[in-house]
Parts: structure tokens; sequence; C-alpha cells
């Protein structure tokens, strides 16, 4: 195992997240989304405090930066909160808001980017917020700072990419989303997420391999 | 030695097959030429070592936080208004125009210079992508997910 391996858990658990709070939401949204509408004291709350976590991983995943990302999660749940009359309930709400918030935070990055693009600003690597990642128990404190040192360059790095190319690497690798998934929430073509793909972990590869063969 | 006659695994197809995605007549041959080519044995393993390598940002939720965060939203929605990002999202389209103005007439300089145009060009072409987005956002967004829901 390489230390890397052995200090960072890679959890592919966000695809089955995804897909057991799409399976549960579907049974308890016709209950929630009636308590909602009925105003029901706190139901919006509570359903707020209960998918609060894994959208702004999600939005932070994306964005890199925590504060825009509970922002972009905030923005989410308004949105949803705004449409509720209209929410018919064909769609769960859980991907309703998974589905929001990857595109207002896509939007977002496209912003950040031109507006750094125009005013030839960029963000600095130490900019970057500290990483926080997930790692085994048992990892010594050296462990855990390599394991920090390497999410920050990962966050540097997907910073160097464009919007879709770092949306796209972060909805397949991190979130566990298949192409097909990536290419009707992006509404792009499955090629065109293959090669937002491909671009993005070559680009990826000459920074993370370049740190792995400092440790080897 | 099967395979190794055949084609290299292009770098696209390692890509595909590392993340499942490929069908399965494909993946059947991208496995039986690296049981046989050292090269693409290599290259494989590296692949996979560097995604493998890739860290998962997370955040934990210290005890409460979600709760606070969820009332911070509820207190949103009682006094409607937007956030942060997005009230700066309109003060950046007024900081663009303003910051346009003064490229088109930089003080002292002959209007028309060959490179300055292009360069302007380039720059009303992003503030229309930066008014679309902002479009994009309020409208198309909004309506297609609210017809979704
Ligand atoms: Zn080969």
């Amino acid at each position: 195992m390489t230390p890397q391996a052995a200090t960072v858990v890679v959890d592919h658990a966000s695809a089955q997240d995804y897909a057991a709070a799409s399976e549960l939401g579907d049974r308890c949204d016709k209950i929630l989304l009636e308590q909602l509408r009925a105003g029901h004291p706190g139901a919006f709350e509570q359903l707020v405090a209960s998918q609060a976590s894994r959208l702004i991983n999600l939005a932070y995943r994306l964005v890199g930066n925590r504060a825009e990302a509970e922002e972009i999660a905030q923005e989410g749940f308004l949105r949803l909160h705004r449409s509720l009359d209209g929410f018919r309930g064909d769609c769960s709400i859980s991907s309703y808001l998974y589905r929001i918030v990857s595109r207002l935070a896509i939007d977002h990055l496209r912003r950040e980017k031109l507006r750094r693009k125009l005013f030839f600003f960029r963000r600095q690597d130490d900019e970057v917020d500290p990483v926080e990642v997930s790692a085994d128990p048992g990892a010594s404190p050296r462990d855990l700072l390599q394991a920090k040192e390497t999410g920050q360059r990962l966050l540097a790095a997907l910073d160097r990419l464009s919007a879709r190319q770092r949306a796209v690497f972060v909805l397949r690798h991190q979130e566990g989303l298949t192409l097909k998934e990536i290419a009707a929430l992006l509404k792009l073509q499955e090629g065109t997420v293959k090669a937002h793909l491909h671009r993005a972990v070559r680009a990826l590869r000459v920074e993370l391999e370049d740190l792995q063969e400092d440790r080897s | 030695m099967k395979g190794i006659g055949a084609k290299h695994c292009r770098k696209e197809d390692l890509l595909l097959y590392y993340y499942d995605e490929l069908d399965t007549q494909r993946r059947h041959e991208l496995e039986a030429h690296l049981n046989g080519c050292a090269a693409c044995g290599k290259e494989w393993q590296q692949l996979q070592r560097t995604l493998d390598g890739v860290p998962q940002p997370t955040i934990e939720l210290a005890s409460g936080e979600a709760e606070r965060f969820a009332a911070r939203v509820a207190e949103r929605v009682q006094r409607p208004g937007r956030g942060k990002l997005w009230l700066w999202g309109g003060a950046l389209t007024a900081t663009v125009v303003l910051a346009l103005s003064l490229t088109v007439r930089p003080p002292g300089m002959l209007p028309g210079k060959g490179s300055n145009l292009v360069a302007d060009a380039t720059i009303v072409q992003e503030l229309e992508l930066l008014q679309n987005m902002e479009l994009l956002e309020e409208l198309d967004l909004l309506q297609e997910l609210e017809g979704q829901g």
C-alpha cells in the first residue's frame, strides 16, 4: 500500500449515499412535501438539517471553499422552498437538491474563473481552504499532515481546471456518478463529458504523480 | 504472449476502464491486452495508483452545526433577499462595465490600436458571457428546475 492509500480514505460511498438517499427520498417525500406545503412548523428546517452535510460537501468538492459551499447549499435550499408549490413529486427532493446545488456550484465556478481572468487575478495556492480529509482513525500525525498536503495540492490542481472539467472529475471520481448521469446533469453529450474527464485527469496526473514520486 | 500484436491501450480507454465505463466487449479486449503487454500494464498501474490516491476532501459538520445551518436557512426564508454571492454577482457586472469603459478609452492613448481592439473584443464577449450566465442562473435554471419538480 502506498502511504497515500493508507492515510486517505478514498471512499466511493457517495454514490451509494446518493442512490440510497434517492430511494429513501421517494418514499418519504410525499409525506414531507405535504408537511412542507401545509407549512408544518419545523418541517423545512428539519429537511435542511438532514441534507445539509451531503449538499455542503458536494458544493465544497466542486468549488473548494467552505464559505462559498455553504452559501451555494443555502441558495439551493431557498430555491427548493420557493418552488415547493410547483413541485409535483415526480423527482425526489434529494435528487432535486443534488441537481440544483451542482448547477449553482458550476455557475459559481464559471463566474469565479471569468472574474479572475478579467481582473488578471489568480487564487494563490495558500488561499485555498485548509483541506479536511477523512483519514484512517489510526493514522499518525505525520500521515495526517501528508494527507492534508495531498488534499491541498489536489484542490490547487483542481483550481487550474476549467469549471466543466473540474465538475466532471468531481462528480465522477468523488461523487461516484456515472458519465451518463453527469451528461444529464450538466446537459452535455456523453462524448463531451468523456473528453472533459480525460483532460481533467491528464492535468491532475501531472500534479499528483509528482507528489507521489516525492514520497516513494 | 497474446495481445502483443494488438494495438496498445488508449489512455482514454484505460481511464474509462478505471471508472467501469467501458462496454463489455471493449473491456474484455482491454483486459486481454493488459495481461500480455508490460508497457500497458505499467501505464495502467500508474493510473490506478494516482487515481486511488486522490483524496476525498470532506467537511465533517460538528455536532449541532447542521441544525444551526438549517436555522439560518429557515431564517432566510422569512426575510427573502439575495445571498452574499448572488449580490456580489450583480456588483461584479457593474465593476466589469466600469473596467470595460476604462479599457475602451485609456487616457493618453489613441483609440483604434489593433491589439487593443482585439483585447476589447474579447472582453466584450466575456462580458456578454457573464451576463448570459446571470440570465441563465435567473431564468433558465430556475424555470427548468421548477418545471421538473
Ligand atoms: Zn500494450
